[in-house]
């Protein structure tokens, strides 16, 4: 190979190259933030006039003026509640099995290609497997467990998965530096790989409980209500012992169902309540992710 | 040849320095192996080797890359058996109750809880300098803090890292420098009081003032610990070792008291190796 006698214009078209790609890319990005930032300007400047304390409290209502969304945000966080406590210790539990105890051999083999399969199929498909398993097999009903049970079904792959990754992704010699100070396995992951793949192992939570929030499909299907006027029976009660599983039997609506419920009536101004509602159940997200974040932020910050 | 030149010198050193020893070949013996073959998958990277490690010396293990060594090193500990499908054959036994250290009957974690290991890249843990260090005594379920705070400052101490990290014991161990956390690996190491100590190349990704650190702290240990030190750098298995074995292709090619092996080799391949004619 010999130089070319003058390398300034190979140099000036890697440099114009790059500026071509810089610009393209910068463009698609902008495209794409514009999209969302529309819609979510959209929607906070229809939602945010009903955004008042009524709102919050209020059962939903024939009058507009009056409806809120009481039982919907007292549903969705319940549900999250039920999904969060199944999904993450069964999702990260069975992705520590699959990546350090599990032998390599075909059943296991079946069962990761399973898995990973299972992270595509569509939600509405879990939905009816959950009418016919868990509402009319096990005999749960149209409550709180079963919507629960269904979205922490949905989301378990995308956790396994995760967590899966960020225990593959540590470096080898930590695995090897753990196991030669005398760790047995179970000391290993809980002392060593769990604490390094934590960053790793929450996103992935937070990908999953985000995608699990905002779920309408498996939950219309298995007969969440649309319009509800209770709350489920409280979680903590005047007589002994105190704690009440009550609400877990309870039927239930969530702010997606309640958005899809508004936005399909003919007047406009529910159209504004479901931007209102919409707000809501953005900022519940961006509140998941926030924690996080910090979350993660803590964890790294002794990573160096 | 430098080594050879450095080395002229050094029986005559040895028998007069304070640190003269009694005949090393009389010393009592740690571990020995005995017909030791080992095989990834099909593929055989041990050949029937047969040596002593002698306690309280630093054995050296040299030869060129993919000689095997370090294989030979992480029998020891039962390394191997993290990963699937590799086979042991032969015997090392553990003095001085004669345990068969690979033995399918033995657990991996009888010679790990007994055998420390320092590895050829710095690999400590994402935790804080003390955890590091503490962290082989949480395994073995010292929860005191006293006694976890002065097992953490001894070894420090004894990996001559102490006064450089007596402050910051609580900072990531990722803000030490390389020589440092290598250290603060030997420390990591040191700390559950092992019988023998494993070094698989522990100055190869070291600067030469780091490297120096390490040697010197090798010559102390090896009052209180068998040492096994796996190397590229012959000087090193030269200043720092009383006994070496020379490998190549998966077998142990020579093995004697280090002075004889750099000064008179019985084999003609250990001489070619130690003169640089290969490897």
């Amino acid at each position: 190979m010999h130089p070319s006698p003058d390398p300034l214009p190979r140099i000036r078209a890697a440099r114009r190259r790059d500026l071509l790609f810089a610009t393209a890319a910068l463009v698609v990005l902008f495209i794409a933030s514009l999209v969302l930032f529309g819609l979510i300007l959209d929607l906070v400047v229809r939602g945010a006039p009903h955004l008042d304390a009524d709102f919050f409290t209020n059962y939903p209502s024939r009058r507009p003026s009056r409806a809120g969304i009481l039982p919907a945000w007292v549903g969705t966080t319940l549900v999250m509640l039920v999904v969060a406590v199944l999904a993450i210790p069964l999702g990260v539990g069975a992705g520590i099995y699959l990546e350090e105890y599990a032998r390599r051999n075909w059943l296991n083999d079946v069962i990761e290609i399973n898995i990973t399969n299972l992270a595509g199929v569509p939600s509405i498909i879990y939905g009816l497997l959950a009418l016919g398993l868990f509402v009319h097999g096990v005999g749960l009903g149209e409550s709180i467990l079963t919507a629960g049970l269904t979205l922490a079904l949905l989301i378990l792959p995308i956790i396994v998965v995760a967590t899966r990754e960020a225990l593959r992704a540590l470096p080898r010699e930590m695995r090897e530096g753990a196991f030669a100070l005398g760790a047995d396995r179970w000391q290993t992951v809980a002392l060593f790989l769990l604490p390094a793949a934590r960053p790793g192992i929450l996103t992935g939570i937070i990908v999953g409980l985000s995608r699990a929030i905002g779920e309408t499909a498996p939950v219309i299907t298995i007969g969440a209500l649309t319009f509800i006027a209770f709350l489920p029976p409280p979680p903590i009660t005047a007589e002994f012992p105190w704690i009440s599983f009550d609400w877990l039997w309870s039927p239930f609506t969530v702010l997606p169902i309640q958005m899809f419920n508004w936005t399909s009536r003919p007047q406009p101004a529910f159209h504004e309540l479901a931007a209102a509602a919409g707000v809501v159940l953005l900022v519940m997200t961006l509140a998941m992710n926030a924690l996080a974040i910090y979350v993660r932020y803590r964890a790294r910050r002794l990573l160096g | 040849m430098k080594a050879d030149a450095a080395l002229a010198t050094t029986p005559a050193v040895r028998r007069d320095s304070p640190h003269a020893e009694p005949a090393a070949a009389t010393r009592p013996v740690k571990a020995r192996v005995e017909r030791l073959s080992f095989w990834y998958g099909s593929k055989q990277a041990l050949f029937d080797i047969t040596m002593p490690i002698h306690e309280r010396c630093v054995t050296a293990l040299i030869g060129p890359s993919g000689c095997g060594k370090s294989t030979f090193l992480r029998c020891f500990n039962r390394m191997h058996d993290l990963y699937p499908n590799n086979r042991y054959a032969g015997h090392i036994w553990l003095e001085p109750e004669g345990i068969d250290i690979i033995s399918p009957k033995t657990d991996p974690m009888v010679p790990r809880l007994r055998i420390g290991m320092v590895f050829q890249k710095p690999n400590p843990f994402p935790k804080s300098i003390y955890e590091n260090v503490a962290a082989g005594l949480r395994i073995r379920g010292v929860r005191n803090r006293a006694i976890l705070d002065e097992q953490v400052e001894k070894s420090l101490r004894r990996a001559a890292l102490w006064d450089e990290v007596k402050d910051r014991l609580h900072a990531s161990a990722f803000d030490l420098s390389g020589g440092q956390q290598q250290r603060l690996c030997i420390a990591r190491a040191l700390a559950p009081e092992p019988e023998v100590l494993l070094l698989d190349e522990p100055t190869s990704a070291l600067d030469p003032i780091a490297t120096a650190h390490i040697e010197e702290l090798v010559d102390e240990l090896r009052e209180s610990y068998t040492i096994v030190i796996v190397t590229h750098n012959m000087q090193q298995a030269a200043r720092v070792s009383q006994f070496t074995g020379f490998f190549h292709l998966g077998k142990l090619i020579e093995f004697g008291e280090t002075e004889q092996i750099f000064t008179t080799p019985r084999e003609s391949m250990t001489q070619d190796y130690i003169t640089g004619r290969f490897g």
